[in-house]
């Protein structure tokens, strides 16, 4: 069980390479963001230590590595704050930036999650 | 129309003890109880499940004695299982039931052609409704004064037929509906009561919650869309924010809070069913992080995805914070 579980921790520390890839292509959201999910959709398809728990999976790495992508997409939506709306108050603008974060990452959740399900329709409960 | 006789709450669990004992639990609408839930006879188990409203209580069993439905009822009536003719004093006292169902799953096909109809359409009204929105705030004719009342009206009855989203929702796929009513807490609020445990389907459930969210999509389209159609600047001002009620109503129900249809959502997605209560308890029990991590990498998988919803829930915070800040900023 244990050789198991190192093996397991060992396949984890292979997200740093979609997470580098998605940071290499910032420069265009589009492209960072369509290669982050096709890494997504193949890690949580193929690592044994996703299997039968893809939901999970796709939930916690796809807030780790789709994070460059929004924080991008934000910073993008503060300057169209600041341009558009000619709002020059720092503090509302993050605010609106941390609420505009909040709301991408809970379509892409429930965007990811839902195809996820289509996919791989048996999985464990999640339960502690 | 107001019922004639006592009714029973149709939420109550009946669940059996020994031979002819029964306790009832109120499992639907949790609310706190300081006692244990006591036994009842089988007969006044018998009787509980046959209130309804319409039946007189004195004929629902001819073998048992007036006597003994009289003090049946009074017991019922102590233990809150009736359904306050007014109120659901269940979720506080300021819950105003609007439609009250007597919750029998049961095939209806008009609730299922209107699901369907409304899973198809909500996104390419929601899209039209966009791009001709866009046009009209671009021809600057959205700033008369009626956009107040196109606000209000906007929220009044994007809350209600969201609610009349999930209703539809539920009951094309048999899952039973008790009520839809307003709870007046830190401000009007739409609810509906329904048992989605009636169905095992994850599909299914997510569909259910999700239906509310896409009934407000589509308002927001439909009303952006009659905007461009009209020519009266008051009007037209009007159903365009309106739309834009109905379309933030969308999004804020789309968010990971705890009692918003987006937390539910991912949590019947993910598969945990009990999320809330781990949100709860995680916060209490930092020990389970190292106890969770023993197991593996699912166990930190399941910890990071709790304390994910757990900064979810601070969207509140953040949304105090800026009508503070604007506040503060005027």
């Amino acid at each position: 069980m244990n050789n198991n579980n190192s093996k397991q921790w060992i396949q984890l520390t292979l997200i740093i390479i979609p997470l580098l890839v998605s940071i290499a292509l910032l420069f265009n959201i589009g492209i960072s963001l369509s290669v982050t999910i096709i890494f997504l959709f193949l890690f949580v398809g193929f690592l044994p230590v996703c299997k039968k728990r893809e939901n999970l999976w796709m939930f916690v790495l796809s807030s780790i590595l789709l994070l460059p992508t929004n924080i991008k997409a934000t910073t993008n939506i503060s300057q169209w704050l600041e341009m558009g709306l000619n709002m020059d108050l720092s503090i509302i603008k993050i605010l609106i930036c941390c609420m505009f974060l909040h709301i991408i990452i809970c379509f892409e959740q429930i965007g990811l999650g839902f195809l996820t399900r289509l996919i791989w329709k048996k999985q464990y409960v999640v339960e502690i | 129309m107001a019922k004639k006789y006592p009714m029973v709450k149709p939420w109550l669990e009946y669940h059996r003890v020994s031979d002819d004992e029964y306790v009832i639990e109120n499992e639907i609408v949790p609310i706190e109880q300081d006692d244990v839930p006591l036994r009842l006879p089988a007969y006044a188990v018998n009787i509980a499940q046959k209130l309804d409203g319409n039946t007189n209580p004195y004929r629902i069993e001819p073998s048992i004695d007036s006597q003994t439905v009289r003090a049946c009822l009074e017991f019922f009536s102590e233990q809150g299982y009736l359904r306050d003719r007014v109120r659901n004093l269940d979720l506080g006292r300021l819950a105003f039931p609007i439609v009250r169902y007597d919750g029998k799953p049961y095939y209806s096909k008009s609730a299922v052609f209107l699901n369907v109809l409304l899973s198809l359409l909500w996104g390419p009204v929601l899209l039209c409704g966009i791009i001709l929105g866009l046009e009209v705030w671009s021809h600057h004719s959205v700033f008369a004064d009626t956009y107040l009342f196109g606000l209000l009206f906007g929220l009044v009855v994007g809350m209600l037929l969201h609610e009349s989203g999930h209703v539809i929702a539920a009951k094309a796929y048999k899952v039973p509906v008790y009520e839809v009513g307003i709870k007046i807490s830190l401000m009007p609020v739409a609810y509906t009561i329904m048992n989605e445990t009636a169905t095992r389907s994850r599909f299914k459930k997510t569909h259910i919650y999700a239906a509310g969210v896409e009934t407000n999509f589509f308002l927001a389209g439909l009303f952006l869309s009659i905007a461009n159609l009209l020519p009266s600047e008051d009007i037209c001002t009007f159903f365009f924010y309106a739309g834009l009620e109905n379309m933030l109503l969308g999004i804020t129900n789309m968010c990971f809070f705890l009692p918003l249809d987006g937390f539910k959502i991912i949590a019947t997605l993910l598969g945990a069913d009990d999320m809330a209560r781990y949100v709860l308890i995680a916060l209490f029990m930092p020990s389970l992080w190292i106890e969770q991590i023993k197991k593996g990498p699912s166990g930190l998988a399941r910890m990071l995805a709790i304390s994910l919803m757990q900064l979810m829930q601070t969207i509140v915070l953040i949304w105090l914070l800026i009508n503070l800040a604007v506040v503060f900023y005027e």
